[in-house]
């Protein structure tokens, strides 16, 4: 027995027993010096004081653990005896911590540990319990977490050292309670400022999980402030007041308004604010926030923030007042459409509210009023007052064999401009009197609509013209009510003596246009009166002030379109179809110059003069009117609205090289908020109901005509003889009879669930080589005059492969819907394997309604065809339906390819094989694939693609729609 | 139909009416296209009552209990449906004759109502009474009936119909005289509502407006417009006190679509013809 062990033996005989047979199984690996001192250490341990022997007791039983490594051995046993001074627990506590680590395999961050757990004990040499939180914080730290977040967290306690006690021990406990805390982020605002990051760490810990969602964002604001060595305590105790209090969604949205904001002080005024705000308004928010007054002194900006200002408070009001028209915009198109029975698009325009016989174009911002009703109402009124320019026939007035065009006619004037103006301000009046008869519903919104109109009307300080001009505005507006007006009654409105006079005579005229009866012709002729009167004031060139919701109508650019499109609908040889006469008219804007029969001394007009001497002005002209500013805007906004509408998804990919899968290898994003276009499918049907015909005929044939006889039955057509029998001998023998006897006939069901998946890479753009558009040489000179102007315009040079693709589907899709399969219909693109894009037009359980089909026409050529993950991804749908059939036809226009699909670009190896592999997978999971292939040389890699020969190469492309029926029936039946 | 029942309300269109009557008199079968509640089956009961109780009809048309038969066709209805079919009756069978025998039999006007509707079976049984031959087979009696000189086939079909897959054959359509029924124009429906709801002249006016701009819509989620049947509800409800907007809502935007767009749109119009 050395003296070691009876001196232990003395203090706890357990522990001595443990350290002999410890000692008899170190004896071997550590030499005679490191035994000795192991001994010793193991000794100095117990004795440090009360309960010593604990400690003892671990560090025996960490050096069986850590009998291989004497060295390291006895370094713990050092470090050790250095914490025992005071208390055993903290000596506990770190051995084991190390054996955990050990039992971890994490033994690295051991020397940070022991590193900064020096620098505590030293400064702080007799707090045992500190020490004790901080080893147990910094093993469990070390335990979650890697080597450089630990790292991270003990420069941030090594920090914190400098403290307080108490604040490190507040330290401690919190991160103790929250090992999972981004220490990397902390220990970098900790270096900034050391406060702000316990503050963070407190304010984290505390409301954990309204911070959780927020949290990378947030400790990035906390670091750029504390960068700036701004004191974040306000901030925090403002947010801690609100973030709890708010939906994950608006708390993200908070943060992210918080950013841009780059002050501490005013971040703590939209904190605490913040519960009041609208935040899930993302738009108004931003727009509220971006009105605030850039003040140097950053309180009027605080209160601004924090609602306090007033003009703060009616920003806000204003900014929820809005109306966007492409909130409205679907439920408006359809009111125009139901209103005027045309195909009227509404649309997003610059400026005020005009029409050109096709388009309605309206602003995409309402914000006239406060009230978000109010403008809603202005957006309704000016609709509805654009759609009564049709209704009552505004451009019927140069309909009719001879064509008179409204500029020649303001033209037979003297004074054109003033001749215009005064027709504009009559036919408004008459289309709103009229509407107002007609609809009482919109009559009462024009009341609201005038009246607010007729308030910013003044009369003060205009010229005697524009004075004049003006009253017959107000009149218009029923602000001047009376039919019998005297000169008393203008005295007030600056006018006397003979404007006064003037002023009365022209209501007396304008009363005309009150009756039902009122035409276009009436406003002209009444327009032609008024021009008497007012064109004695002296000329005064300024144009008076639009009323706006009336807009501007640019009255022959719709009557012209007008005509064209009836025209189209009279003459059906006029175009082949539907797509090509809404092309045709709209040429019409371009070609208008140039129709001299159409407009009479068009040639007259100055400008026009001008845009035929100067041939550079003119496509400029054109290019506008093509492509109007608010088309792009619209465009932008359609994509701002689509871009959160996608869910991602990872796909494996085979790579025959490595002859593996290439796991997550492909990132698919699934869209289903899509571009819209709503003409496509109604066209195509129109354009191809025989064919339509013929492709439900085909699938017709599908339908279950047989009838399955289902025996003993309680009602059916026939009596089962057999069961009748038995029945009647039943009822004869006293027992009581089944009345299951009658014979039913069923239909059989069909459970089919098939997929269409289109190529829509950019290939599919190229055209087919059809010409499809033949001009009619007719007898109409306008007509033929559109023909030769200028380039054939885009949409009329024929269809591209990715059109006929969307015609097929359409022709099966209105099949199908009456045969009852469940069917989807998706597009595939995408640039890269980071970037696969999956168009979901319409899922299996979406009714095939004006959205999917909008969905459908909507499909545009993107770019590559990686056809892999597609494949897989419309597996996957597929598999998720429990139909007992499923089918997934691809239609395609070439072997599978992508700029990184494979190593060598060239090869079409790679591809290939990895869309071989996913149509097997396909095929394991039950799903049966046919491939469509527009690719002449489909038959090389097809053979090899496909399981079961099942593709079939189209030398006709416009036999398309034809062969998907037979395939489709080929495979589900 | 009793004796002395009122007239059924018809308001005649076109010549529907003559080319009716012109019809009955050579007892050729007749054919009603048209959507759906344009008034397809008010015509046949109105010409019904006029030919059985109107006053040219003669004694024996007179004595006819029941001078129509209507048929709603439905996918399962089969031949048996229409001819009759065996029952037990206590120790017995029983024959009990069908809509169409019954009628083929009193000499009657037997109305097949969505006649594509009927299982191809069906379609089939009335080749036979709808050519010169005029005669019913029925084949579970193994008779075959001779129709009476009064019977008259009319069948309806809706060529808008959902389902595009039912389309009549040709052999079964080119056996009658086609009559073409669709909505009024708007002064006629206006009358044709305020008659059948009892509403004002002023909201008849507004309901058949707001009927014609729906129909423009109809491309959009439901394939025919608002039948006249629904603005004849609507006025209804009108009528009973329910105002303007709230009985447009329930008669008219919710029954014809269940996009809420379009619901919305519709609202919209309603607001717009409707005052508030």
């Amino acid at each position: 027995m050395t003296e070691i062990e009876t001196k232990l033996r003395r203090l706890k005989p357990d522990v001595a027993d443990q350290y002999a047979r410890v000692s008899r199984l170190l004896d071997g690996t550590l030499n005679e010096t490191q035994l000795s001192r192991w001994s010793d250490l193991c000794w100095l341990l117990a004795d440090a004081g009360w309960h010593g022997w604990e400690t003892t007791h671990d560090y025996l039983a960490l050096s069986l653990q850590l009998a291989d490594e004497p060295e390291r051995l006895l370094a713990v046993g050092e470090y050790c005896s250095l914490l025992v001074g005071t208390s055993f627990e903290p000596g506990r506590i770190y051995l084991r911590g190390v054996s955990d680590l050990i039992q971890a395999r994490e033994f690295r961050g051991l020397s940070v540990i022991e590193q900064t757990g020096k620098l505590i004990v030293e400064r702080f040499q007799h707090a045992s319990n500190l020490h004790t939180a901080f080893f147990k914080t910094a093993f469990v730290v070390a335990i979650d977490q890697d080597q450089s977040i630990l790292s991270a967290w003990c420069r941030f306690a090594a920090l914190n050292a400098s403290l307080e006690r108490a604040a490190l021990l507040e330290f401690l406990n919190l991160s103790q309670t929250a090992p999972e805390q981004n220490w990397l982020i902390l220990a970098e605002i900790a270096e900034c400022h050391r406060d702000n990051a316990v503050a963070y760490l407190a304010f984290a810990a505390k409301i954990r999980y309204a911070v959780a969602p927020v949290e990378q964002p947030l400790a990035a604001l906390v670091l750029g402030y504390s960068k700036k060595q701004h004191s974040i305590d306000q901030w925090l105790d403002a947010l801690g007041r609100s973030l709890p209090l708010l939906k994950e969604s608006d708390a993200r949205i908070l943060v992210e308004l918080t950013e841009p904001l780059n002050s501490v002080v005013l971040a703590t005024a939209l904190a605490e604010t913040a519960v009041k705000l609208p935040l899930n308004q993302f738009e108004v928010m931003s727009a509220w926030l971006e009105s605030r007054p850039r003040a140097d002194h950053e309180k009027v900006t605080a209160a601004y923030l924090k609602l306090e200002s007033a003009q703060s408070e009616q920003r806000l009001q204003e900014l929820m007042g809005q109306v966007q028209l492409h909130e409205e915009q679907r439920q408006l198109q359809l009111f125009a459409e139901a209103m005027s029975g045309t195909r009227l698009k509404i649309e997003a325009g610059e400026g005020l509210p005009s029409s050109d016989g096709q388009v309605v174009r309206l602003p995409a911002l309402i914000d006239v009023h406060r009230e978000r009703a109010d403008n809603y109402r202005w957006l309704k009124t000016a609709l509805t007052h654009q759609l009564g320019c049709y209704e009552f026939g505004t451009f019927d007035y140069s309909r009719g064999n001879s064509y008179v065009a409204f500029d020649d006619q303001f033209r037979s004037y003297e004074q054109p401009m003033l001749a215009e103006v005064l027709f504009t301000i009559c036919e408004a009046a008459r289309v709103d009197w009229l509407l107002a008869k007609r609809y009482r519903g919109a009559a009462q919104d024009l009341e609201l609509v005038k009246s607010a109109a007729a308030q910013d009307r003044l009369l003060a300080g205009l010229s005697e013209r524009h004075q004049l001009l003006e009253v017959m505005v107000s009149f218009s507006l029923d602000a001047i009510q009376s039919d019998a007006l005297t000169e008393s009654d203008f005295l007030d409105g600056f006018l006397a003596g003979a404007l006064a006079e003037a002023a009365i005579d022209l209501c007396e005229v304008m009363n005309h246009l009150k009756s039902n009866t009122a035409s276009v012709q009436t406003s002209m002729d009444v327009m032609a009166t008024c021009y008497a009167i007012v064109s004695m004031t002296p000329i005064d060139v300024k144009p008076i002030p639009t009323v706006m919701y009336r807009g501007v109508i640019p009255f022959d650019d719709a009557s012209i379109n007008l005509q064209l499109t009836a025209l189209e609908d009279m003459d059906p040889d006029f175009t082949e179809n539907d797509e090509d006469g809404v092309q045709m008219t709209g040429t019409t804007d371009e070609a208008n110059p140039n129709i001299d029969e159409l407009q009479a001394g068009e040639v007259e007009n100055p400008t026009a003069v001008i845009s035929a001497d100067e041939d550079i002005l003119v496509p400029d002209d054109l290019e506008q009117l093509d492509d109007p500013a608010g088309l792009k805007k619209m465009e932008r906004l359609k994509q701002e609205r689509q871009e959160p509408a996608e869910t991602t998804y990872r796909y494996d990919e085979w790579d025959h090289v490595i002859e593996d899968y290439r796991r997550r290898w492909c990132t698919l994003f699934e869209f289903r908020q899509l571009e819209q276009d709503v003409d496509f499918v109604p066209n195509t049907l129109s354009e191809h109901r025989a064919l339509a015909t013929k492709v439900r005929r085909q699938l017709n044939m599908l339908r279950p005509e047989l009838l399955r006889k289902v025996k003993g039955v309680q009602d059916g057509e026939e009596l089962d003889l057999e069961r009748a029998i038995e029945a009647v001998v039943d009822r004869k023998s006293g027992v009581s009879p089944s009345d299951n006897i009658y014979v039913q006939r069923q239909r059989k069901e069909r459970d089919v669930a098939a997929l269409f998946l289109l190529d829509m890479s950019a290939s599919t753009d190229d055209l087919i080589e059809v010409p499809p558009t033949v001009y009619v040489e007719d007898d109409d000179d306008y007509l033929h005059g559109f023909a030769n102007v200028g380039e054939v315009p885009e949409k009329e040079r024929g269809k591209t492969i990715l059109d006929l693709e969307k015609e097929s589907v359409v022709l099966m899709a209105e099949a199908l819907e009456g045969l009852g399969d469940s069917y989807a219909v998706c597009g595939f693109s995408g640039y890269g394997r980071d970037r696969v894009e999956y168009y979901v037009c319409k899922d299996f359980d979406e009714p095939y309604n004006y959205h999917a089909k909008g969905n459908i026409g909507g499909i545009k050529p993107c770019r590559s065809t990686r056809m892999g993950p597609a494949i897989r991804h419309a597996s996957k749908m597929l598999a998720a339906t429990e139909s007992r059939v499923k089918a997934l036809i691809i239609i395609s226009d070439g072997y599978p390819q992508d700029y990184d699909y494979g190593q060598d670009r060239n090869s079409k190896d790679y591809g290939v094989k990895d869309t071989t592999r996913a149509l097997s997978e396909a095929s394991q999971q039950g799903i049966q694939s046919f491939c469509l292939t527009v690719d002449p040389s489909g038959h090389d890699y097809l053979r090899e693609m496909c399981p079961d020969q099942q593709y079939m190469v189209m030398q006709d492309i416009t036999q398309l729609p034809d062969e998907l029926s037979k395939v489709y029936r080929g495979l589900t039946s | 139909m009793p004796k002395t029942e009122a007239v059924p309300y018809y308001l005649p269109l076109g010549d529907e009416v003559e080319i009716f009557l012109t019809a009955y008199e050579q007892r050729l079968p007749v054919l009603l296209k048209g959507p759906t509640g344009c008034g397809k089956t008010r015509f046949v009961e109105y010409m019904a009552h006029r030919l059985f109780r109107g006053e040219n009809s003669d004694e024996i048309r007179r004595d006819v209990s029941e001078p129509l038969q209507t048929v709603a066709c439905h996918e399962d209805l089969s031949a048996t449906d229409l001819v009759g079919r065996f029952l037990l009756q206590g120790d017995e069978t029983v024959w009990q004759d069908g809509p169409l025998s019954r009628s083929v039999k009193d000499g009657s006007i037997c109305y097949l109502d969505e006649i594509v509707e009927a299982r191809k079976d069906s379609t089939v049984l009335i080749h036979s009474l709808t050519d010169h031959r005029r005669i019913l087979p029925v084949e579970k009696q193994g008779i075959t009936l001779n129709a009476h000189p009064n019977f008259l086939l009319v069948i309806s079909y809706n060529p808008g119909y959902q389902n595009v897959l039912k389309d009549l054959k040709p052999s079964t359509r080119q056996r009658f005289i086609a009559i073409d029924f669709d909505y009024p124009d708007e002064e006629q429906e206006a009358g044709v509502i305020a008659h059948e709801s009892g509403v004002g002249e002023q909201e008849a006016v507004d309901l058949a407006k707001l009927g014609a701009r729906v129909r423009n819509l109809k491309h959009h989620g439901f394939d025919e417009g608002v039948s006249t049947r629904l603005l004849v509800y609507a006025g209804q409800m009108m009528v009973k006190g329910v105002t303007p907007i709230r009985a447009c809502e329930v008669a008219i935007c919710k029954a014809v679509t269940d996009e809420a767009d379009v619901q919305q749109a519709i609202g919209e119009l309603v607001r717009s013809i409707f005052p508030a």
